[in-house]
């Protein structure tokens, strides 16, 4: 794949990241505060959706995280697309899967022994789904598909991802990471996701650069030890 | 290129603990559903008798594994059937190297674990999570590393022996192991009960008058290796090299959240990936495991895809007639089954399938059928729109 002269081919461009957390959603440049940040926001169509989309008022939480910070970080990389369909891959990250829909779903199975359960809510019970939500109302066609792990970092997503990028199999990548929180262990309620591509003119969030021999990330001059640790380089280094 | 050899593959299934009795069971037309009938045990599928009451939902029928209750049974600490099937599944597949990177492809895992679960969060008993199964797995087997779960609905373990191959391609890992299963629980089976997708006579795929899906259990192992890693484990007298994965591509149809894209765009993209990769064309391609999961739309779709792509002289066919469709372990089940199409030369046929659904006619039979030298496709399908395709060819080593 083409390199422009400021990005040399082990680096890749940050060109978008958006997030929805506690206290804040949103996108660099359109970020919405928490009034009383005590669990997860209830987030709307209307709030994130550029055209109506019926599906996402049926989704699960899990699915309403994952599907809207997606979306943050499209619109941040400026990507708006649904037709022509674009090859972008989506590699998502969780240690908590959708657990809570879950148990919701078995609540259901259970009070109602003889009646058959929500298909809808069924559909849910998988955590990958969002994935194909997202690929539907934003056009992708690229691979999609959910990593679960105990490590809550989401980097084998991203080294995964990088490879896949380097390799030619997608034109862009959304990479990472989805929970909606069970408890005390588990990590923090949330999701967060960015865009990463291998060329254009887009100045983004700097680059990530990967030393595969020793697994290390890089952004800028700093290692990140986590997707977390990406954001957070981000955002202090738009605010500084 | 770096090359990715399969270097150990096993298999269990309703249709037997072992990949040799699953091929032959298979070309000799058997199949391994069952009607769970009342009365009703809790548990004790090793009788033939159902661990759940099938009768509010709209089949009776599944591929279950005999004996698969765990060894200790125990109310504080209960254990995953998925444990259990982990467990047995370990042992057919020997010592693996410490530094192998694991990768495994479960939908649910040990979600049977959930209607005995205490109602606080916080007390969540170990392997209901799915990303609980990779570390007991790597634990078992002495890993370094705690190794990771693709979840990708049906294309799960698809994309899990992609993945694994695509590190093995890029230098980033010398070994892969794909552990890939999935069992069947009362929470998977009242789902798909309730989306309509299950057939109340066992699934005959790609028949005009198939009425949908048969749900089984399974799993399955598959070493990757790269070629200097086989070698010296053949030198070892450890290890041989039963096939390569030539080609792999997975894509998403997005198009439909539970339903495949009408005219296939998603698996013809991911089958032009994998044939690209391999450096192979359409018409190299010998034999074709599809999904073939028994539903209307699934194999409209995937006839769509093999009438577009395909002369008609190509064999395919499904084997979710025989063992049920095993959910995350399919994809991997089908590609270990793989090598033994290549070291075979002989397709099993589908069962079920005697009056062929239309554009069905010239790929799909009911019989085992022999079929030239070159390479297989194997493809897979799932929910949120993906399909994943593999290439397996002789290891020419």
């Amino acid at each position: 794949m083409k390199q422009t002269a400021n990005h040399p081919a082990n680096q890749t461009i940050i060109s978008g990241m958006g997030w929805v957390s506690e206290s804040s959603r949103g996108y660099l440049g359109n970020i919405c505060y928490s009034k009383n940040p005590q669990g997860l926001p209830k987030i709307s169509g209307k709030e994130i959706l550029d055209r109506p989309h019926k599906a996402f008022g049926r989704m699960d939480l899990f699915s309403k995280l994952g599907f809207a910070a997606i979306t943050f970080a499209l619109a941040d990389a400026r990507i708006a697309i649904s037709e022509p369909k674009k090859n972008i891959a989506i590699i998502a990250s969780s240690v908590t899967g959708c657990l809570e829909t879950d148990i919701h779903y078995q609540a259901t199975l259970s009070r109602k022994k003889g009646i058959l359960p929500s298909p809808t809510l069924f559909a849910y019970t998988l955590p990958s789904c969002f994935l194909g939500e997202a690929s539907i109302y934003h056009g992708l066609t690229g691979e999609s598909f959910m990593i679960e792990e105990k490590i809550p970092n989401g980097l084998q997503g991203l080294s995964l991802g990088l490879d896949l990028l380097e390799d030619g199999g997608c034109d862009a990548l959304i990479c990472g990471q989805c929970n909606s929180g069970i408890d005390a262990t588990s990590p923090e309620p949330g999701a967060l996701f960015f865009v990463f591509e291998k060329q254009g003119s887009k100045s983004g969030h700097g680059t990530i650069t990967e030393n595969k021999a020793q697994n290390i990330f890089s952004h800028g001059n700093k290692t990140i030890n986590s997707l977390t640790d990406l954001g957070k380089n981000i955002l202090a280094q738009k605010t500084n | 290129m770096t090359q990715v050899y399969i270097a150990a593959a096993a298999t269990i299934t309703a249709l037997g603990d072992d990949l040799d009795t699953l091929y032959q069971e298979l070309v000799r037309g058997k199949s391994g559903l069952t009607r769970m009938t009342a009365p009703m045990l809790p548990g004790h599928p090793e009788s033939g008798i159902p661990r759940f009451d099938t009768s509010v939902y709209t089949s009776p029928w599944a591929g279950l594994i005999p004996n698969l209750l765990p060894k200790e049974l125990s109310v504080e600490n209960p254990i995953p059937l998925i444990f259990s099937l982990a467990d047995r599944l370990l042992d057919k597949l020997g010592p693996i190297d410490p530094s192998t990177c694991l990768i495994t492809a479960s939908t649910k895992a040990g979600i049977d674990l959930l209607p005995g679960a205490p109602k606080n969060t916080a007390r969540l008993p170990q392997g209901l999570l799915v990303s609980s199964l990779p570390g007991y797995i790597s634990r078992k087997l002495g890993l370094a590393r705690p190794g990771f779960n693709i979840s990708a609905a049906c294309a799960s373990s698809t994309i899990a022996l992609a993945k694994g191959a695509a590190m093995i391609k890029s230098g980033r890992e010398t070994t892969v192991l794909v552990c890939a299963m999935d069992v069947v629980s009362e929470f998977i089976f009242s789902g798909f009960s309730a989306l309509g997708a299950m057939s109340p006579d066992p699934a005959a795929p790609f028949d005009k008058n198939r009425k949908g899906l048969t749900l089984g259990e399974g799993a399955a192992g598959i070493l990757l290796m790269n070629k200097e890693k086989l070698n010296t484990a053949k030198k070892a007298g450890k290890r041989t090299g039963l096939a390569r994965i030539s080609g792999w591509g997975v894509a998403n149809d997005a198009s439909h959240l539970t339903a495949p894209a009408r005219d296939g765009l998603g698996l013809k993209l991911a089958i032009k990936a994998a044939c690209q990769k391999a450096d192979i064309s359409f018409s190299d391609i010998q034999a074709v495991n599809t999904h073939g999961t028994g539903t209307r739309h699934n194999d409209e779709m995937e006839l769509t895809v093999l009438n577009a792509l395909f002369n008609p002289t190509i064999m395919a066919n499904s084997i979710k007639g025989a063992i049920g469709h095993t959910l995350g372990a399919g994809g991997a089940i089908e590609a270990a089954l793989c090598i033994k199409l290549l070291e075979n030369r002989i397709l099993p046929g589908t069962p079920g399938f005697m009056e062929p659904a239309p554009g069905a006619q010239n790929f799909i039979s009911p019989q085992a059928r022999p079929f030239g030298k070159g390479p297989v496709l194997t493809m897979n399908s799932g929910f949120g729109g993906i399909n994943a395709a593999l290439i397996l060819q002789e290891a020419d080593l």
